[in-house]
């Protein structure tokens, strides 16, 4: 009886250093890189888009059972809202809201994806912030801009799959894949470009091939790739800069400004894409992110300002 | 008890099925590190060393459970079948004494066969020019050594109860589970439905070792291990081998 006594205690102690280890409530990981995310803002470290301050969103993170909110810089536990372990915004009650997985439940989703060791070269924590501006971004397209987006781009008549429909009518074309390509590479010069006049004449020659590509487009497709390269393009866009001012100019290039990142099959590439059309305004007119409404394509707009400049 | 762990241990080795099992187990992780069988991910071959560390400990862990599950399996119903029990009992040993000890036999014995899988890991790190890295190994084998108490506790418990074959599946199902444990709790989060639900709730009763292999593979590559989960599956074996104490069985 006294042997069972004993062997109670390390039970006890392990019980009681168990319950003080397990944390509670949402992860200092995850509250620090919100933390984070907010100082950008309080900031003012870009300048693109002055009119976004991602405060002014609902974060949702997910943990896999609860969502822990932070509204106002308050934190509360809720059901789940969607059961989704990827980074997205949700409308909760007519307000648009970003919904992200917990660092934790990140690294095991991409764990159990075999992903997690080709991250290892990333700076995960300047990721994690950029993905915040990310998603808070298309919080704040969705709350200003929703009508503009919804009357140019016939948002209701999009494919439902927008992976197949890509994969069906864009990708299977090798020369749709290949001008695609062509009209990237030409934009990555114009963003090296050192000298502005070079850089207008190679944004000129890069709308070229983008507008001849569109001819072999049905309506249907170019709306998609128009829309697609807008909003998440632009979104990619200050997610790229939140990572260069945090994990620095060298890291930013690697990973997003190699050749690796240009890649010719699915979705991702309207992100590409869109994103240098945002550099390279940036290049032509700083100003250019400060009045825009999503009510036209970047590529119209970048049309637009070398039509101007003529 | 001393003594009837000894002799527990050394029946243990001389089993033909140990040593078979465990050469087994060699061979399937020589022949992954060196590249002659092949891992791949995503149709992506796995080949450089980080990538494939974390797949070697993951693969060795799962490779030493099995042995633990091997080795545990019928040590005690062996016992009771053989009537060696009854040399027991006339010694005034309790039956507590008694399952404790053979059961810490059975953990002494996978432990032993874990030390040699670690050793066919020091051969690949040898080979691999990582030889900075062998002395990480020495806290990485006494991590694995939770998981060993677990599989070896769970087992012997299970076969306080039941015969070899039904001990040894229950015992692949939960810890095949615990090896699982992430990656299922990745798919339960997924949906809502009757098998999500039951997912969680057998994830409840598995021991979370896919969690000490993570700690393992950080430790290896220079971060930071977390000690919560190391505590968590020793405690978990802890409250297992209360039934070892709790339960008697009636041929004594």
């Amino acid at each position: 009886m006294k042997t069972r006594w004993m062997y109670l205690v390390p039970g006890i102690l392990m019980l009681a250093a168990i319950l003080i280890a397990t944390p509670s409530g949402l992860p200092q990981a995850d509250q620090a890189i919100y933390e984070a995310a907010i100082a950008f803002d309080e900031n003012h470290v870009i300048n693109s888009f002055p009119s976004y301050s991602i405060q002014d969103y609902t974060f949702r993170f997910f943990d896999g059972t609860h969502d822990y909110v932070i509204r106002d810089r308050n934190i509360s536990k809720e059901k789940p809202f969607l059961r989704s372990l990827a980074a997205t915004t949700v409308q909760v009650e007519g307000e648009w809201q970003v919904l992200v997985p917990t660092i934790e439940r990140m690294n095991s989703t991409l764990s159990f994806l075999g992903k997690g060791q080709d991250l290892s070269s990333i700076d995960s924590d300047a990721l994690q912030v950029a993905t915040l501006w990310h998603e808070g971004f298309h919080s704040y397209q969705m709350t200003h801009f929703e009508e503009n987006l919804a009357k140019y781009m016939y948002l209701h008549d999009m494919p439902e799959n927008i992976e197949s429909f890509v994969a069906e009518y864009i990708d299977a074309d090798e020369h749709l894949k290949k001008d695609y390509l062509q009209a990237e590479q030409i934009l990555d010069t114009a963003i090296a470009s050192k000298n502005l006049e070079e850089t207008k004449r190679l944004a000129s020659e890069f709308l070229d091939v983008y507008y001849s590509r569109r001819e072999n487009l049905t309506e249907k497709a170019r709306q998609m790739e128009s829309l697609y390269e807008m909003i998440e393009g632009s979104a990619q866009y200050i997610e790229s800069l939140i990572y260069r001012a945090q994990a620095g100019e060298e890291a930013y290039q690697e990973y997003y400004m190699t050749t690796d990142t240009v890649a010719a099959n699915g979705i991702s590439k309207y992100y590409t894409m869109g994103r240098k059309i945002c550099l390279v305004l940036d290049k032509l007119s700083p100003d250019w992110s400060k009045d825009f409404d999503f009510s036209v394509g970047l590529a119209e707009l970048l049309a637009k300002n070398i039509e101007e400049e003529r | 008890m001393l003594i009837l762990i000894k002799a527990a241990l050394q029946e243990k080795i001389r089993q033909k099925d140990f040593l078979v099992v465990l050469g087994l187990g060699i061979l399937l992780l020589l022949l992954l590190s060196t590249g002659t069988a092949s891992v791949s991910i995503n149709g992506e071959s796995i080949t450089s060393f980080s990538r494939m560390l974390g797949m070697l400990v993951t693969i060795s862990s799962a490779i030493i459970c099995l042995l633990s599950i091997v080795l545990s399996l019928s040590t005690i119903s062996n016992e009771y079948k053989r009537h060696s029990s009854h040399l027991v009992w006339v010694r005034g040993i309790s039956q507590t004494k008694y399952h404790f000890s053979l059961t810490i036999a059975n953990f002494l014995a996978a432990s032993l066969a874990s030390f040699i899988i670690h050793l066919a890991l020091v051969i690949y790190f040898v080979m691999q020019g990582q030889i900075a890295l062998i002395p990480r190994l020495i806290p990485v084998f006494f991590m694995t050594l939770t998981s060993v108490a677990a599989c070896t506790t769970l087992t012997s418990v299970l076969s306080l109860f039941l015969s070899p074959l039904p001990t040894g599946i229950l015992s692949m199902l939960l810890i095949g589970t615990g090896l699982s444990h992430n990656m299922l709790e990745t798919l339960s989060t997924l949906s809502d439905g009757i098998s999500s639900s039951m997912i969680r709730l057998f994830l409840k009763f598995s021991p979370n070792l896919s969690a000490i292999s993570m700690q393992a593979t950080a430790f290896l590559r220079k971060d930071c291990p977390q000690l919560l989960p190391i505590l968590q599956v020793i405690f978990w074996a802890y409250l297992l081998s209360w039934f070892l104490i709790i339960y008697k069985k009636k041929e004594a």
